[in-house]
């Protein structure tokens, strides 16, 4: 009888330990979500650690839903941007109350484009736009100044130039890609009446490529006739062809 | 005439019939087509000093083309300006606008190497304040890429290129954020490295699903970084160029065959996991590593 009692008192023990274990690795697993939550939605962990006690002192998981709700705007965003994520919607609306200038460990300075908020104002870099000489602005990107802006990326969408060939006439045409970022292929077409002759004796050679810049046209400095070391870029007259 | 010849010459006039029209539909190759302005057609609430602007699609040649401004008063005389660099056409009103409803009728301007593009009238309403805060703007959020491979209307052949899908964190201003631009730069990538100065690579409007697509050269198996700031319509400018996304970049041709599901989606994740399971549970039951 007393062995049946204590056996009776020995799982109930066990079921209360296994129960109590459960309990812990529920609230081991609640907080970790809550701080993985709290990465994402760039809240500060630290911030929530009275409310991470309370929930493993109560052993309960309830806790979590006494979280603020993730804001969607901000949803997915780094956790380097976090500190904006507490400026609210209309913040720029209020010029006289920068949302940083409350806080005692920012010094304001004049903004400089370094990648920190010189000025306190809540807004890294913040610099205003300098116009360049040939038109756009410079911008303070990354922490440095950007380039002045060009028309094109690699060449005036339409546009034209010469190219050599391993073909039957060694001459060819190269199109600009309507977005300007590249040319087509290399489409072969009789070489002018002038090139015809070296076309014809020195195939793909440095000679038709001087005749093609004599001639007159933008060509693919494919023999590196000017020696700068690259093959891919264009000698001649060129100026409607390369990006202004 | 006899019904053999006759077939042959329907038949090739309607083969040169549908050639033509086919011509006719293919995209014109790199002209200068309008293809956003600042502010956006049918945009509210815009301030008494903004400047008013187009963006065309190629670099085009501004050879004075008249600007048209009409608002409730009539006619509004404006100072015209083309920004080569940027391919942008701007008219600054002489003064500052009155409230109302506005209509302005920006040129179909000249390719530099193709034909005169299309032009673009867009209506607006003036409000009744002016810009005078620069917006405010917490950078890009995420970015995804894929491969495109398009028939080029200027070299008649298949052209790669990156797309890149960049998300863009919360931003306001002091007038409505649907007209501010994004001004977006590669960082690295390209012939920019991480010293090198940011290349500006697209100004288009802020887009109400916060997300904009920009095209690169497909190089790739290279590191690509982004940036942005906003641009209200006096020209103030927005932080947020500090927040750099980047992606590792591969080249082409590539290869889907061992992905379950194509692409990156929440399906495809669960599917894989499923079948990673499933294979585990098939290993366990047939004694594997007991």
């Amino acid at each position: 009888m007393l062995r049946g009692r204590n056996l009776k008192q020995t799982l109930r023990d066990t079921c209360q330990d296994v129960e109590r274990r459960r309990r812990r690795h529920r609230t081991y697993v609640v907080v970790l979500l809550v701080l993985a939550a709290c990465a994402r939605t760039g809240l500060d962990p630290s911030d929530l650690e009275p409310f991470v006690d309370d929930g493993i002192a109560t052993g309960g998981s309830g806790g979590a839903s006494s979280l603020p709700p993730p804001d969607a705007s901000t949803a997915g965003m780094l956790q380097d941007a976090a500190p904006d994520a507490d400026v609210p919607e209309d913040a720029g609306t209020d010029s006289s109350v920068p949302p940083d200038a409350e806080d005692p460990s920012c010094l304001p300075e004049p903004e400089a484009c370094n990648e920190r908020d010189d000025d306190c104002n809540g807004q890294v870099d913040d610099l205003p736009a300098e116009p360049c000489e040939g038109g756009g602005f410079r911008y303070c990107v990354a922490g440095r100044m950007s380039e002045c802006p060009r028309s094109c990326e690699v060449c005036v969408p339409g546009s034209l130039r010469i190219c050599q060939n391993n073909y039957c006439t060694f001459w060819g045409e190269q199109e600009c890609a309507a977005d300007g970022r590249g040319f087509g292929p290399c489409r072969e077409r009789r070489p002018p009446q002038r090139c015809s002759s070296i076309a014809a004796r020195k195939h793909n050679s440095p000679e038709l490529e001087q005749c093609c810049i004599d001639d007159g046209y933008c060509c693919l400095d494919e023999h590196d006739l000017d020696r700068d070391g690259n093959r891919r870029d264009m000698l001649g007259a060129c100026d409607g062809v390369r990006c202004p | 005439m006899s019904a053999e010849p006759l077939r042959i010459v329907r038949a090739t006039i309607a083969v040169a019939l549908l050639l033509a029209a086919r011509a006719a539909d293919a995209a014109p190759c790199g002209q200068p087509d309008i293809d956003a302005t600042f502010p956006p057609h049918g945009a509210e609430n815009v301030p008494v000093n903004a400047t008013l602007s187009a963006h065309y699609s190629a670099p085009a040649d501004y050879d004075d083309e008249l600007v048209t401004l009409t608002g409730p008063a009539g006619a509004v005389p404006v100072d015209v300006a083309y920004d080569a660099a940027e391919s942008m056409l701007r008219a600054q009103p002489r003064a500052e606008l009155g409230a109302g409803l506005y209509e302005l009728a920006w040129p179909a301007l000249r390719g530099l190497a193709t034909n005169r593009g299309r032009g673009s009238t867009v209506t607006f309403s003036i409000g009744t304040a002016p810009d005078v805060e620069a917006p405010r703007f917490s950078g890009l959020t995420r970015l995804s890429w894929d491969l495109s491979r398009e028939q080029d209307p200027c070299t008649d052949s298949l052209e790669d290129r990156f797309w890149f899908d960049l998300g863009l964190g919360s931003t306001s201003d002091d007038a409505p954020t649907s007209l501010l631009a994004v001004v977006v730069f590669e960082t690295r990538g390209g012939g920019t490295t991480k010293s090198s100065p940011p290349e500006q690579i697209a100004v288009v409007p802020f887009p109400e699903k916060r997300v904009v697509r920009v095209e690169r050269q497909a190089i790739g198996d290279e590191t690509v970084c982004f940036a942005a700031v906003t641009r209200d319509l006096a020209n103030r400018v927005s932080g947020g160029g500090d927040e750099e996304v980047c992606v590792e970049t591969t080249a082409p041709p590539f290869f889907y065959g061992c992905s379950i599901a194509s692409g990156s989606n929440r399906t495809a994740a669960l599917g894989s996991v499923l079948l990673l399971l499933s294979l585990l549970f098939a290993l366990r039951r047939r004694g594997f590593g007991a």
